[in-house]
């Protein structure tokens, strides 16, 4: 696992991408915590972090830095060192996840100076602009997370880039979406409907069987079904709260306020090892077929 | 040491590899031998845990590689069809990567990486990116890869291909000075090379064996015809005639040689008949200089072509994943055979 940490770290070194990632990054969250600083007088680095330019960024670069990780080995074949080495999937994922989240640490730790650097001209809550700063690179990791089990899907860097940014976006528009679907039961009863169907899709994709994913797709739906007939408000405002939960930076909110918001913490340590869960079933599956 | 049990890949619908069980046993050099798209590498593939099977099992050392892969895989080098090899790193960076990845101790690293790079000689190289490197380099590289840290089981896929004469000499002396200590299996579909380097000889073709024995038992198995290659100075009726006079000859063909007043000739016999002298005396008598005489007897291209031929109608690659090896299939026979034919003579 170790070996893989390392290579992969210095990839990112060797190739410019790292330094494109990492100064691209600072530069946007700098311009705009100097921007807030000067124009609101506010020396709290969360809104910087939340800011729209931060934001759009971000979702742009995390594509990028994860769009080889897994694509890449595929297309030069040197999966094929890897798998046969006596080194389990799981330490494989986990290597690159850490050489990922390494880089992504640099930035990171430098936005953490920022604070402290203010504090020669005001008062600033340290306490506050750190916890925010921890969501942040928290949120990051979920994205990460998402963009290196794309790139598993696929040996094509671009498609693996695009994807990912789909992903991010849809996620990211999902807060503003939710507002304008209508919350009756009937909606969020068809919109079930949809998503069984997809999720059977995805698991006949990753079971690699027609079979199972087509009594799973049945079996769901009968469920979605009977829960319907017999008690429909359940169904009342769920579409809401199912696509609420795939807004990753919804949960960022709270820290922007500087508060510690434990669930949040929770969710995107979850989204993180689902994502990674997912890597090494996809690599493994690709065993088999 | 490996024990391969009904061993089967299936694709779709196309089966790239149907029920093959062999074993193999420890210190000897054995060859894969087939046509493109026999199912070498997906059976190589799989001894080497990269695929899962469909059915059956792989024993390494007692280890099943489905069900105990890190300790299976210790026991492996591995050198796939491309080098896996990382384009933004040099031969020496790479190294040291996979011994970390093998898991040699940190002590023996840099003993074990010089004694592999002096073995595969890119030592000139050893400082250089890889993606600036020739293909015969990188081909060498791949292989320092596969035999560090000195796996007991070494397996090679088709590790000449794209080498030049010199350098596919040089590698052969290589495996076959590992194949004195450690197990080595290599795929090849260049017979020459497998007659050359191996001690025993697997022949797959479509996802089957189709033979399993020592080079010179194999001959044995399949009783063909004796061939003699002439060039007579003479015209081509008289020839003609004189060969239809002796009665061993079962087939011949005729054809005109770039020497002037000469004919090349090319005489089929059954196995046991030698007619050398019977030629040599009538054409004594008619008075035409015998000015090349060759005989070819029963070779590892015959075998090769007697096990593989007359199945290849029923094989047809059915879905999409496979028409690039299809492909490749059509194009095999006459052009590498032709290439052996010319080497083999010019040793």
């Amino acid at each position: 696992m170790l070996a893989i940490f390392k290579r992969e770290y210095k990839s990112y070194f060797i190739s410019m991408l790292g330094y494109v990632f990492m100064s691209i990054l600072l530069m946007v969250i700098g311009l705009c915590y100097y921007w807030i600083n000067l124009h609101s007088a506010n020396a709290f680095i969360g809104y910087s972090l939340q800011y729209s330019y931060v934001t759009m960024v971000f979702m742009v670069l995390v594509p990028v830095v994860t769009m080889k990780i897994f694509a890449d080995e595929k297309r030069l074949k040197t999966d094929q060192l890897l798998l046969t080495s006596p080194v389990s999937v799981t330490k494989i994922v986990l290597g690159k996840f850490f050489a990922i989240a390494a880089v992504f640490a640099i930035p990171v730790l430098i936005v953490c100076i920022y604070p402290i650097l203010l504090t020669q001209y005001g008062t600033v809550n340290i306490g506050m602009s750190y916890v925010s700063i921890l969501g942040f690179f928290l949120m990051g990791l979920a994205y990460l997370s998402i963009g290196i089990f794309v790139s598993s899907l696929t040996e094509n860097q671009i498609i693996s880039a695009v994807v990912t940014f789909i992903i991010l976006m849809l996620s990211f528009m999902v807060s503003s979406l939710v507002t304008v679907i209508p919350s009756s039961a009937i909606v969020s009863f068809i919109a079930c409907i949809v998503i069984v169907m997809l999720l059977g899709l995805l698991v006949k994709s990753l079971m690699g069987s027609k079979k199972i994913g087509i009594i799973f797709t049945i079996v769901a739906e009968i469920a979605v079904i009977a829960l319907y007939l017999m008690k429909s408000s359940i169904f009342e405002g769920l579409l809401q709260k199912i696509l609420m939960q795939m807004s990753l930076s919804g949960y960022y909110e709270n820290f922007v306020g500087g508060i510690f918001d434990l669930t949040a913490v929770v969710y995107y340590i979850s989204v993180v090892i689902l994502f990674l869960f997912l890597t090494v079933q996809s690599i493994q599956k690709r065993r088999w077929s | 040491m490996i024990e391969v049990k009904h061993l089967t890949k299936r694709y779709g619908n196309h089966l790239a590899v149907d029920d093959v069980s062999f074993t193999i046993e420890k210190g000897k050099i054995y060859g894969f031998l087939g046509p493109n798209g026999a199912g070498k590498s997906t059976t190589m593939n799989m001894i080497t845990g990269y695929l899962a099977a469909t059915d059956g099992q792989v024993l390494i050392d007692g280890h099943d590689i489905f069900e105990e892969p890190e300790e299976a895989k210790k026991c492996i080098g591995y050198l796939p069809e491309l080098p896996p090899l990382y384009m933004d790193m040099t031969p020496k960076e790479y190294l040291e990567f996979v011994a970390e990845l093998k898991g040699i101790p940190a002590k023996d690293r840099d003993r074990m990486i010089i004694e592999v790079v002096e073995l595969t000689k890119i030592k000139d190289v050893a400082f250089r990116l890889i993606k600036n490197l020739s293909k015969g380099y990188r081909q060498r590289v791949g292989l320092a890869q596969a035999i560090l840290g000195y796996p007991e089981v070494i397996i090679l896929d088709e590790p000449t291909v794209g080498l030049d004469p010199k350098q596919i000499i040089e590698i052969r002396d290589l495996i076959k000075k590992l194949g004195k200590k450690h197990t080595v299996i290599l795929s090849s579909h260049i017979l020459s090379e497998v007659s050359a380097v191996c001690d025993e000889v697997i022949i797959i073709a479509h996802g089957k064996v189709q033979a399993c024995d020592k080079v010179e038992n194999l001959s044995k198995h399949v009783s063909g015809g004796n061939t003699i290659e002439l060039t007579i100075k003479g015209p081509s009726y008289k020839v003609e005639a004189m060969l239809k006079k002796i009665r061993k000859v079962e087939k011949y063909e005729i054809h005109h040689s770039t020497e002037e007043d000469c004919v090349n000739v090319i005489v089929t016999t059954r196995m046991e008949e030698d007619i050398r002298e019977g030629i040599f005396k009538s054409c004594a008598e008619l008075n035409m200089p015998i000015l090349g005489m060759k005989a070819s007897n029963m070779s590892l291209e015959d075998v090769f072509l007697k096990v593989t031929e007359g199945k290849a109608t029923d094989h047809r690659p059915t879905d999409g994943k496979k028409n690039k090896k299809g492909r490749e299939e059509n194009k095999f026979e006459p052009v590498v055979l032709r290439d052996i034919t010319s080497r083999k003579g010019g040793k």
